[in-house]
């Protein structure tokens, strides 16, 4: 790569192998991953100490559980060199399509999403790990087809990321696909396919989505939750249950100001007025208690972690690393965007959660995963 | 754009993050800085919210100041009736609550909690009482496991407590939640009353509501966004109620209550004359002890009584009902106000008395009684018979009040309706009432009756009012004999039949019967207002009337004659003589009513005593001894533990306050406007239940008797007064039975006659 920096090896340095893998671990998306998810600790706490809908302290310790989990995870995927990910794509591909595809006979039917398996006291949500597979296999695919990306290739790509989106709209789940289409655009994007063909397949992909909107293929409150965003409402009776939310969300978020009611002290979070506060609209609880200086700073995170990755992205030995990076910082980005966006009202109501910050632990597990394959492609850039 | 250039597509994507961030960034300074929204907005502003609260009730006291009704703090468990509805799971809830309660002690089942739940007699919009009186540990698991039970709530509630149990609990009442209706008639009320507050329903807790309730206490909190109570603006706290100083004395009333119950169990076991005579069920009475002086009530009691702490925190509707049914006889009837007994033989002094000052017949005129008496210028059978067709010979008012003999009352009723051009049309009926008969005597006491004194004008608008039931309008010299005896239809209930015989017994000044001694100060003692006796009528007794009639009534208890000799034998009668009237009135198809009013220590009487037997035969043998033992108490004499255990003790049988002893049905004392006479037969399912304890009251042991002393006979003198201070004991079954037997239907008015055909 043409635009490698190198550092420059002191003596000692030299002596001990500089390019070793180890030396190169990148300590702040480790650190921004542990700072974000504290805070989310600390969120989830105050959604679900007081009068909310679902008290339970439990939550805490949980996602807590989650966390250390996920940075186990985190570590494997990172001491791992991420070219092996190439031939293990076999692997999780099909293993990605065969829990999507079990999940809808064997699954938990939870708020009208066939999306979970139950093991006991624990859930998994197989289209988070999905994702990650995702991401793999479309990147090692395009990766080694790196100039010829010919229509047939593309269209092959498609088919790759296409399969599992089916089963996820199966359940249905539309934000998670939203997630995989943001994704695979995404990647084909950064792989070097051919602008127009993005632009058509963009022109497609809205075609598309008017159609599905007019077909019997998403659920009632799926098609309510758009048209609450593109209708804009806000009047509670207006019929449309979903819009009642986003009210909430809203004024929460707008309750906290500059700096915030303080942390446990939220109205709107103790009164337990916005559903799902301390999952999908953990960011109103952040907002609501911590106000703008509190919010914008877990905004910064997620922009500092984003360049952070963006970097590792252009560091990356060879395209495949760079396709990962991608990868990985278009699903925490979008979801970020989508999720936070969707509390200030200026993303329409998905079910998708904040990165580290959501309760919800194949979440959690999911994006450490995805931070661990972004060390790997950081630590492996020199062998 | 070309496969060529990779770093350029990556700076792109960085391009499109940076992006999203800025949007992100300025819809949150817009939301958050620039259109801030302040809580007042969303929420309102600062509230402020009045939580009022009961304060302590007054207590009930007796005129000794021994606490009758006290209260105190109780745990209470309850349900949020809206909250349980939108639960997703209440199944589940009622489950673990009934776990909760059966791992604290409290055994209850999830029907029993969901019964509760469903219970329509609560207050919809108020929690419901779970359970009461939980333990202070299972009150620290709930509150700090409120989460797990979502609905529930632990309250501390103040309740009544009943020291003495049972003890007078028809003057006392109970209380009980307030109803709507209620609750609407007391809107205006200073005391302001809120649901689910207490609310006296029955005796002095209903009539005195207004004094032993506490004015509520008024805090005034300030709470923020979400309810949370942030500071205090005011608070002024509740002042307790006046504790009641009631004229009952508990003593008393507790030797009152026993013996009324040992008597109604002696009358059961009585054996009937003949076999066809209407079973002997005793099923209830009623006492009443009157200080004659100034009509304060010493002792009222009604049986079968209730428990006035099974309506702490609410009777269920299933126990209510079955304490109404007919087969529990009514016990929150009471009867000494709410029920109404043909007087029989007990009203002749009255009869005397209206005789007497009309100047009908002299005290001193002897007539002769043949046992029967038959009207003059009657044409159809006009006889009507004293009692078992006993002769008495040659009598005067005196002997004829003494042996009750009929046919001398029959003939003064005659007379004076024969001649009512110059007594009028209502001459027995005006004096009665006089005595305040047939009239509410406005004791402080819910529910009184009223009475019946049938007099002409009455019988003709009953007979306009409903010719079928009631064919005859016109009042026949018949209606003024049986008057005269105090049959027909005559109505009054114990209590106004004491107020009249105590107007008798202190010279001729009626007064308000009063339960009510004083209001004082709570828990202090200090007097806050008394209540004085209440003048409410007098009647004109000069000596040449009141003293022969005062005299026949003492001897009815010591004349060897008299039809409550043997019931008064060993009484201690020469250091506290007795003047009182047996009655034995007619209630077909049931067995008599037995009655018997009395007064005491004569000449200057300050005791009455009234007391009544439904269903007991003859009052010389049921009423009369029940009395005589309230007299002894009244004397000072009070029973002397038996010396060996195995000899039950008079006091203590084993009778149970309550309903449990009383036999399997009944009927109810009619209302005001259908006398007992002539009531309705009302179906009566056999008598079943048995008494299990034997509530005779047994002589200690025959040695303390003086032989002396025991009337060998009939024919026996009066009992030796000179022994009397040795007596002091509880009567005996035995001693004087003979006497008794001898009076024993003397008292019982007979009219052989048909009552509709005697026309002159």
């Amino acid at each position: 790569m043409s635009i490698l920096t190198r550092p420059s090896p002191s003596v000692e340095s030299l002596r001990r192998d500089p390019g070793a893998p180890h030396r190169h671990l990148d300590w702040s998306l480790l650190g921004l991953s542990l700072v974000l998810s504290c805070i989310g600790l600390a969120a989830i706490f105050s959604a679900t100490k007081g009068s909310g809908p679902d008290p339970h302290t439990g939550m805490v310790a949980r996602q807590l559980l989650a966390l250390l989990l996920g940075l186990g995870l985190m570590a494997g995927f990172a001491f791992v060199d991420y070219r092996r990910l190439r031939e293990w794509a076999v692997v999780f591909y099909p293993g990605a399509l065969i829990l999507l595809a079990g999940v809808l006979v064997m699954g938990q039917n939870v708020k009208g999403a066939q999306a979970w398996f139950g093991f006991g006291p624990f859930q998994l949500q197989p289209s988070e790990p999905a994702k990650l597979a995702l991401i793999i296999t479309v990147s090692a695919y395009l990766s080694s087809h790196r100039h010829e990306l010919t229509p047939t290739r593309v269209i092959t790509a498609l088919v790759i990321a296409g399969l599992p989106m089916g089963l996820i709209l199966l359940q249905p789940d539309l934000g998670t696909v939203l997630v995989f289409v943001v994704v695979t655009l995404t990647l084909l994007a950064v792989a070097g396919v051919r602008a127009r063909y993005l632009v058509a397949l963009l022109v497609l992909g809205m075609v598309g989505t008017v159609a599905v909107l007019n077909s019997d293929l998403l659920a009632q409150y799926q098609r309510d939750r758009l048209l609450v965003f593109i209708e804009r409402s806000s009047d509670r009776d207006s019929g449309l249950a979903e819009s009642y939310n986003v009210d909430q969300s809203e004024t929460a978020i707008s309750l906290g100001g500059l700096t915030g009611r303080g942390w446990g002290n939220g109205p709107q979070t103790q009164d337990g007025r916005v559903p799902e506060q301390q999952t999908d609209f953990i960011f109103t609880v952040v907002g609501e208690e911590l106000g703008f200086i509190g919010a914008s700073t877990v905004l910064a995170l997620f922009l500092v972690l984003s360049l952070r990755v963006l970097r590792v992205a252009q560091l990356a030995r060879e395209d495949f690393g760079t396709l990962l990076c991608c990868g990985v910082l278009a699903m925490i980005m979008f979801q970020v965007f989508e999720n936070v966006g969707m509390s200030m009202r200026i993303m329409p109501v998905t079910g998708i959660p904040l990165p580290f910050l959501s309760y919800g632990g194949s979440s959690m597990l999911t994006t450490c995963a995805g931070i661990g394959i972004v060390l790997s492609v950081h630590m492996h850039r020199f062998r | 754009m070309s496969a060529e250039q990779p770093a350029l597509r990556v700076a792109l994507v960085g391009i499109v993050v940076v992006s999203m961030f800025s949007a992100l960034f300025a819809r949150l300074y817009y939301l958050q800085v620039l259109r801030n929204t302040t809580v007042e907005e969303v929420f309102g502003g600062p509230r402020l919210r009045e939580v009022t609260y009961e304060g302590v009730r007054g207590r009930i006291l007796d005129r000794n100041g021994k606490v009758l009704v006290d209260n105190r703090e109780s745990i209470v468990i309850t349900i949020d009736r809206q909250q349980f509805a939108e639960l997703d799971d209440p199944e589940g809830l009622e489950l673990r609550l009934a776990r909760a309660l059966n791992g604290a002690g409290y055994p209850t089942k999830v029907s029993d909690v969901a019964a509760r739940i469903e219970d329509p007699r609560y207050d919809p919009l108020k929690p419901v009482p779970i359970a009461e009186d939980v333990s202070t540990e299972l009150e620290t698991y709930l509150l700090e496991r409120l989460y797990e039970f979502p609905s529930v709530d632990v309250v501390r509630e103040q309740i009544r407590t009943y020291p003495l149990g049972t003890l007078a609990a028809h003057v006392a009442g109970y209380t009980g939640a307030i109803n709507s209706e209620e609750l609407k008639a007391r809107e205006e009320d200073p005391k302001a009353y809120e649901p689910g507050d207490d609310i006296g329903k029955a005796g002095v807790e209903r009539i005195f509501e207004g004094e032993l309730r506490a004015t509520p206490g008024r805090r005034t909190i300030e709470v923020d966004a979400t309810e949370r109570e942030i500071g205090t603006r005011s608070d002024v706290p509740s002042t307790p109620g006046s504790d009641l100083q009631l004229t009952i004395d508990a003593d008393l009333q507790q030797h009152v209550e026993v013996k009324l119950q040992e008597a109604l169990i002696a009358a059961r076991k009585q054996t009937k004359r003949r076999p066809t005579d209407p079973e002997l069920r005793a099923p209830a009475g009623a006492l009443v002890v009157l200080d004659a002086a100034n009509a304060e009530v010493l002792a009222m009691a009604s049986y079968p009584t209730y428990d006035p702490s099974e309506f702490i925190g609410g009777i269920s509707a299933y126990r209510f009902n079955e304490l109404n049914d007919p087969a529990a006889f009514f016990p929150f009837t009471n009867r000494a106000i709410q029920s109404l007994y043909s007087p029989g033989s007990t009203f002749k002094p009255f009869t005397a008395v209206a005789a007497l000052e009309r100047g009908v017949i002299a005290a001193d005129e002897v007539i002769t009684d043949n046992g029967s008496y038959e009207l003059e210028d009657c044409t159809d059978t006009c006889v009507f018979q004293n009692a078992g067709g006993t002769r008495y010979g040659k009598i005067d008012l005196r002997r004829a009040m003494t042996v009750s003999s009929d046919v001398y009352f029959y003939r003064l009723g005659e007379q004076m309706w024969v001649k009512q051009g110059s007594f009028g049309q209502s001459a027995i009926q005006d004096t009665a009432r006089e005595f305040g008969l047939g009239t509410v005597t406005g004791v402080q006491l819910p529910g009184e009756a009223s009475g019946l004194i049938s007099d002409p004008a009455f019988k003709k608008a009953r007979h306009d009012d409903n010719p079928t039931a009631f064919p005859f309008g016109e009042w026949f010299t018949g209606d003024n004999v049986n008057l005269a005896i105090g049959q027909g239809d005559v109505g009054v209930t114990p209590l106004q039949l004491a107020n009249a015989y105590a107007a008798l017994a202190n010279g001729g000044t009626l007064y308000a019967p009063s339960v009510a001694k004083a209001l004082l100060d709570h828990d202090a003692g200090s007097v806050r207002r008394s209540y004085a006796a209440r003048k409410i009528g007098a009647v004109s007794l000069p000596g040449t009337v009141r003293n022969p009639v005062i005299d026949g009534l003492s001897g009815v208890v010591s004349d060897k004659d008299g039809t409550a000799f043997g019931a008064f034998q060993g009484f201690p009668l020469a250091s506290f003589e007795v003047a009182g009237k047996t009655g034995t009135a007619e209630v077909p198809p049931k067995a008599d009513t037995a009655i018997f009013a009395a007064f005491g220590p004569v000449p200057d009487a300050r005791y009455v005593v009234v007391a009544v037997i439904e269903e007991a035969g003859f009052a010389s043998e049921t009423a009369a001894p029940l009395v005589r033992q309230v007299f002894e108490w009244l004397a000072g004499i009070r029973p002397v533990p038996a010396p060996v255990p195995a000899a039950a003790p008079a006091g203590q049988p084993g009778v149970s306050v309550g309903t449990a002893v009383a036999p399997a049905a009944t009927t109810v004392p009619p209302p005001a406007t259908a006398p007992p006479a002539t009531a309705p037969a009302t179906t009566v399912a056999p008598t079943t239940v048995a008494p299990t304890t034997v509530a005779t009251t047994t002589p200690p042991s025959s040695s303390t008797v003086p032989p002396t002393t025991v009337p060998p006979g009939p024919g026996t003198t009066a009992p030796q007064r000179a022994a009397a201070p040795l007596l002091l004991l509880p009567v005996s079954a035995a001693v004087g039975a003979a006497a008794r037997r001898r009076s024993r239907r003397r008292d019982r008015s007979a009219i052989v006659a048909g009552r509709s055909s005697c026309r002159s």
